[in-house]
């Protein structure tokens, strides 16, 4: 009796493992083809695109670069996400602390404001003129500006519910030992976050490293594009030539998957962590 | 809430507030004044640039609307419900089956769990090309999968199933992201339960209807309202798989105002009109989607 039932049980268990097993190679086929790709020469690519690469041309990626000015466009999109994420962390921490701890009066008006607007009924046609009318369009600044002020309200949103979490008790040790109150923030109160913190910054570098459309629209010197919108503009040029579009795609993709390889039980917490608090 | 103010000293509330004023500007300047702005362009004739001069023209942009666009924002509109129902509810079945096989204790769950959401990670403009390449009709594995039976299709080329396409993209890419949330959700139910209601008898269909699901109402709630909402809204991936084409058989709303956005010398008070309109509907859904499921819990 006990041994059938255990065979049922095996045998349940690798039923599972086939079906994830074909929902794995569903997602990761188009990956490999695109890596496949990437290393071929467009001549092998055009004979037999499905054919595995038996003579890797790595070469391929030094071309993508010098081709796609990928070189430039990633320093772009290094430096903007970065500086968008570090602002919106900041900010963020900054006025999570006192609406999660009641500092001042009418903190919960402004909480609840900061939620609401997540439902105001914005749209590109006003962000373009309000972009205009700071003369910000077409700078890396405003697309700065979009990335890190556009999020705020979310990002306070995940750090409140964190901050609610820490125990009161430890914030009335610190202030009984006295202390002003930005010190008090900066030496006690962002020490105890450095999680969310962490998770809301790696959060936002994703989301600025991918992101397209305010890149496009909003910067139209080629000089300063980020590598999204840089590379949707070469791709147009450079349409027949796969190998050389793999190549160039694989460059933007891989500092992602390389963090996502690395830390990948962070963001998936953080980049869920907001719909699951709500 | 409020007479739990800290009486601690050393708390100024000037100070506090001065902490959260950069995130209050940053609401106001980037939330309310666009907000603000988008209604009053709708009422005007504004061109894209405050230099060009505009003026007030009433309610004219809203009956316009109907009469100018309302054909292809009709169109777009049903191609929106059709992508967003279809888009909703196979990627839901699938993230919850697939949280379901990969919450099972096996060794390599965590690996099944890393490639699921991987998608998640990667841009709209790797996913797009990624999946141009697949689906190229000549060079595409897609191609050469319909080769062997002797098929041919133009895939994002045919009128005709270039929205399933498309929704299958789109599902491939997000679908990660409910499953993620599924097996949150699934991991917060206590084994109490199934261990209980199997020395009942209760065979695992039983239990995977009577205790998962109705434990699952919250994590199912909350991926449905992601889903429609953010597939209501969708027009990224269109627009660097298609373009909205073939012809408009892509084409969403919010892609079809996308491409009005671009057309800068146009009357933007007329697209402002539109998103207006568009955010009313969505407003309504959600809304109306918050109605069913409450009192859907309160039966429960």
């Amino acid at each position: 009796m006990m041994s059938s039932n255990k065979r049922a049980e095996s045998l349940q268990k690798i039923i599972y493992l086939i079906l994830l097993m074909i929902g794995a190679a569903c997602i990761l086929f188009p990956v490999a083809f695109l890596i496949n790709t990437a290393l071929k020469t467009n001549h092998d690519f055009i004979n037999d695109p499905m054919a595995l690469t038996t003579n890797p041309q790595w070469y391929n990626f030094v071309e993508a670069w010098k081709t796609a000015k990928i070189g430039k466009y990633i320093f772009n999109s290094i430096y903007m996400s970065l500086l968008s994420a570090t602002v919106t962390c900041v900010i963020s921490a900054l006025a999570a602390y006192p609406i999660s701890r009641n500092h001042f009066k009418g903190s919960q008006k402004v909480y609840t404001y900061f939620l609401s607007s997540m439902f105001f009924p914005g749209s590109l046609v006003a962000t373009i003129a309000l972009i205009k009318g700071m003369n910000l369009y077409n700078t890396q600044l405003g697309v700065i500006l979009l990335w890190s002020m556009g999020g705020i309200a979310l990002n306070v949103f995940m750090m409140t519910g964190f901050i609610k979490g820490l125990p009161r008790e430890l914030d009335e040790a610190a202030f009984i030992d006295g202390c002003g109150y930005f010190r008090y923030i900066i030496t006690f109160a962002l020490p105890l976050m450095k999680p969310i913190i962490a998770t809301v910054f790696i959060f936002r570098v994703i989301g600025t490293w991918n992101d397209f459309i305010t890149a496009y629209l909003f910067i139209t010197d080629d000089a300063k594009r980020p590598v999204t919108s840089g590379l949707y503009l070469f791709i147009g040029q450079y349409a027949t030539d796969w190998t050389l579009m793999a190549a160039s795609i694989l460059i933007v993709a891989l500092p992602m998957i390389v963090l996502y390889v690395f830390l990948q039980k962070y963001i998936i917490a953080g980049m869920t962590s907001g719909a699951l608090k709500g | 809430m409020k007479n739990n103010l800290s009486t601690t000293p050393c708390i100024s509330p000037f100070k506090a507030i001065s902490a959260i004023i950069p995130a209050f500007l940053a609401v106001t300047v980037f939330g309310l004044i666009p907000a603000l702005l988008n209604v009053g362009i709708s009422f005007t004739d504004y061109k894209g640039s405050f230099n060009i001069p505009f003026k007030f023209v009433g309610f004219d942009n809203y009956k316009d609307f109907f009469t100018l666009s309302g054909e292809e924002a009709l169109s777009s509109f049903i191609i929106t419900i059709k992508f967003a129902l279809s888009t909703v509810f196979i990627q839901q079945f699938i993230a919850i089956i697939t949280a379901l096989l990969v919450n099972q204790k096996l060794k390599s769950s965590n690996f099944f769990r890393a490639v699921f959401f991987l998608p998640n990670i990667l841009g709209v403009i790797v996913i797009g090309f990624m999946w141009n390449m697949m689906l190229d009709p000549y060079a595409g594995p897609a191609a050469k999968l319909l080769e062997l039976f002797g098929r041919k299709s133009a895939f994002l080329g045919d009128p005709d199933i270039a929205l399933w396409l498309v929704v299958m993209v789109t599902i491939w890419s997000c679908f990660g992201f409910a499953m993620a949330i599924y097996l949150a959700g699934l991991q917060t139910i206590s084994q109490d339960y199934y261990e209980a209601a199997a020395i009942d008898g209760a065979s695992k269909f039983r239990q995977a209807i009577n205790i998962t699901l109705p434990l699952l109402r919250p994590a199912i709630t909350i991926n449905f309202w992601i889903s429609i909402s953010g597939t209501l809204g969708m027009f990224d991936i269109m627009f660097v798989l298609t373009q909205g084409g073939p012809g408009n058989a892509t084409r969403t709303f919010s892609l079809y105002f996308f491409q009005q956005v671009q057309k800068l010398a146009t009357n933007q008070g007329q697209v402002a009109a539109m998103s207006i309109y568009f955010f009313i509907f969505i407003t309504v859904v959600m809304l109306s989607f918050n109605y069913f499921f409450r009192r859907k819990e309160v039966e429960l």
